[in-house]
């Protein structure tokens, strides 16, 4: 059922121009690489934030207000980007095991901003400030840099398979 | 030449020898690129006056180019390998030259900033003309490295 999904989804006219023309694969590519290269490096200042690794002296709350916006503007454009790839290739790239656990890591990331949002986040106040942040917060910082590295070696993986 | 003698070293066959070697560089080639994208657009940001106003030039000039430098660095040594593996591929390339070509300008920019930066006159060029046309250029020249470093795969010079 899923394979009937997807190979009607590759037959889209817009699937279709994407996989047939010269250079619109590989420019919605090349914004993928530059969207994840900031979702990773923007995500991975607050990780490492969180982790007590770097910038100490700043509080969390800082640094999450001044990197979020860029990491979420970017996941958007890398999805999308992701997207136009996808549709044009459905059935391969769903066959694909790494893609399948690229998706599975990102998902991964989300639970675990999620959860530590709705958890560790809430107190943030009482540990805006330490350098070092209690271990829910450095565990979640450091799941979350684990996940992302995951992501963009799965990504690399998905085109070599 | 240079290309054919490259690709006869053992290290060059070492990497074609194990499928993994080439994509697992890259990997870490682009997790490297995360951490410069990352670092370079706070501080050309901030550079352009554009936002990190409330961080001083000089902090902001301490706290990120070292890790900057540091994952050229990596990148420098993964793309080294990059090019060792499949010499002909970048070599023969125009667009690795224009990569790399971009890559010296946005490098010294940033350096002369940074000095700039920390040195007697950071004060006066904060924020000043100077500054924010370097962020300017810095930005678009890391972009281009970065189309660049994609479109290589799809100019085949074999």
């Amino acid at each position: 059922m899923m394979t009937e999904l997807f190979s009607s989804i590759q037959a889209w006219p817009i699937s279709q121009a994407i996989a047939e023309h010269p250079w619109y694969f590989p420019a919605a590519e090349v914004v993928h690489v530059m969207a994840i290269a900031l979702v990773v490096g923007s995500i991975s200042l607050l990780d490492l934030r969180l982790v007590g690794l770097r910038a100490r002296d700043i509080a969390v709350t800082r640094i999450a207000r001044d990197v979020l916006n860029w990491t979420w503007v970017a996941f958007a454009v890398a999805v999308v980007t992701g997207l136009l790839m996808f549709i044009s290739s459905a059935e391969t790239y769903w066959e694909n095991p790494f893609f399948r656990i690229k998706m599975v890591l990102i998902a991964l990331a989300g639970l675990n901003m999620l959860l530590f949002h709705l958890g560790m986040f809430r107190s943030v106040h009482l540990w805006d400030d330490a350098a070092s942040p209690p271990y829910g917060a450095r565990i979640a910082g450091g799941l979350s840099l684990l996940f992302w590295i995951g992501v963009v070696t799965c990504g690399r993986w998905i085109g070599f398979v | 030449m240079l290309v054919k003698w490259l690709e006869e070293t053992s290290l060059a066959s070492a990497m074609q020898s194990h499928e993994w070697a080439v994509p697992a560089v890259q990997s870490i080639h682009i997790l490297g690129l995360a951490i410069i994208f990352a670092s370079m657009l706070m501080y050309d940001l901030r550079l352009l006056g554009v936002s990190g106003r409330h961080y001083g030039l000089g902090a902001m000039t301490k706290r990120f180019l070292p890790p900057l430098w540091i994952a050229l660095g990596v990148m420098l040594a993964t793309g080294a390998l990059l090019i060792v593996a499949e010499p002909a591929r970048e070599l023969l390339n125009p667009l690795f030259w224009t990569k790399m070509s971009l890559l010296l300008i946005a490098s010294l920019l940033t350096y002369g900033a940074g000095r700039t930066s920390l040195g007697a006159r950071g004060q006066s060029f904060d924020l000043s003309i100077m500054a924010r046309t370097i962020g300017l250029v810095c930005l678009g020249c890391w972009l281009g490295i970065v189309f660049c470093g994609r479109w290589i795969a799809y100019f085949d010079v074999m």
